[in-house]
């Protein structure tokens, strides 16, 4: 709790001094500077109390396992708009890579609302933690093995920013953040819930280095759900 | 007369680049910094009236800091900005540190503080 009160209470008094500045900002772009670290705060308070609200409703068994028929296209292209929109990064940020091209329209059954919730916190992590305007790929593709069950693979690619790289033993551990995330507005919740979604989908979310780059990368197995 | 020298130490870029521009507004000379070490780097190439420490740092926190910086300047004005209140899981008030200042802090009461704080230290 102690580490949700410094958080929201951060972005707070960046609200508390701008509300002032923005009354008597002397120049139109001291306006628009101060207007915009205020909408950034009000930004993060709200990713706080809905990485809350996302917690709480696992915990109480009221987020929805229930899986449903999507292509992988039809669902990450509205999650990236948004994600994009809401951090003001450009539409072209996040590049979708398929194995092969037929992948994007494939149908998949799956628990949609958690592939959403783990896909949105690992490329909102990307967004947030690279460097400004380093690209970020999200590669999907689909693994066949003769007698097994298909496999559908994500993996986010994205470099390494000033955060620094996480504890590879603790990354998954409820508030953990890495040495220097304290630079950035976050709950350390948001990779804790997206590893309990993948394994309540019979999954495992990894992160490895590679040489510059940070990768997450989980895979679904056909017909392995969570259960409802 | 030259303005007020202020260094603030908040790792969080946010809340640094807000505190700084706000007080350079109030007509201060504002540097910042994310760490106890960076400070050490900021005062070894100029001195300061006052500091503004973020109690909650990763590694050497404010009080440690304070302690540090109390020994070594001993006319330093000294600002503690916190999110928790004292004997709230924020500690003790320590007696390095000349105010205290609970997070989010308003903007004049900032202000206020660390224009007397400087003139305090100006005067001794």
């Amino acid at each position: 709790m102690d580490l949700l009160v410094h958080e929201i209470k951060t972005p707070l008094t960046v609200i508390a001094l701008g509300s002032k500045a923005l009354a008597q900002a002397a120049t139109p772009a001291q306006s628009a500077l101060w207007e915009q670290r205020l909408q950034q705060a009000v930004a993060n308070i709200v990713d706080i109390l809905d990485s809350c609200s996302q917690v709480s409703r696992f915990e109480g068994g009221a987020l929805s396992a229930e899986a449903s028929v999507f292509a992988p296209e039809s669902l990450l292209s509205p999650l990236i708009q948004s994600l994009c929109d809401a951090t003001q990064a450009p539409a072209d940020r996040i590049a979708v890579r398929y194995d092969h091209a037929q992948d994007a329209s494939l149908p998949w059954t799956g628990s949609t609302a958690y592939l959403q919730i783990i896909l949105n916190n690992l490329l909102g992590n990307a967004l947030k933690y690279a460097p400004p305007e380093s690209p970020i790929a999200l590669q999907i593709g689909r693994l066949h093995w003769r007698g097994q069950p298909t496999q559908l693979q994500f993996a986010v690619r994205s470099a390494i920013g000033p955060a620094g790289v996480p504890d590879p033993t603790k990354v998954f551990e409820r508030h953990y953040r890495a040495p220097s995330a304290s630079r950035f507005s976050g709950t350390g919740l948001g990779l804790w819930l997206s590893q309990q979604l993948a394994l309540a989908m019979g999954s495992r979310i990894h992160m490895s280095q590679e040489g510059a780059q940070l990768v997450f990368w989980f895979t679904l197995t056909e017909g392995v759900h969570a259960p409802p | 007369m030259s303005p007020y020298s202020i260094v603030i130490v908040e790792d969080n870029l946010a809340v640094q680049e807000a505190l700084c521009d706000h007080l350079r507004e109030q007509g201060f000379e504002v540097r910042g910094v994310d760490s106890g070490a960076a400070l050490d780097a900021a005062l070894a190439q100029s001195s300061a009236h006052a500091l503004v420490l973020d109690l909650n740092l990763p590694g050497e926190d404010g009080h440690s800091i304070a302690q540090r910086m109390r020994a070594r300047f001993p006319r330093i004005g000294i600002l503690m900005l916190s999110a928790a209140l004292a004997g709230a899981g924020g500690g003790a008030r320590q007696p390095q540190v000349d105010v205290y200042l609970r997070k989010p802090a308003q903007a004049q009461a900032l202000t206020d503080a660390l224009r007397a704080l400087c003139e305090a230290a100006d005067a001794r």
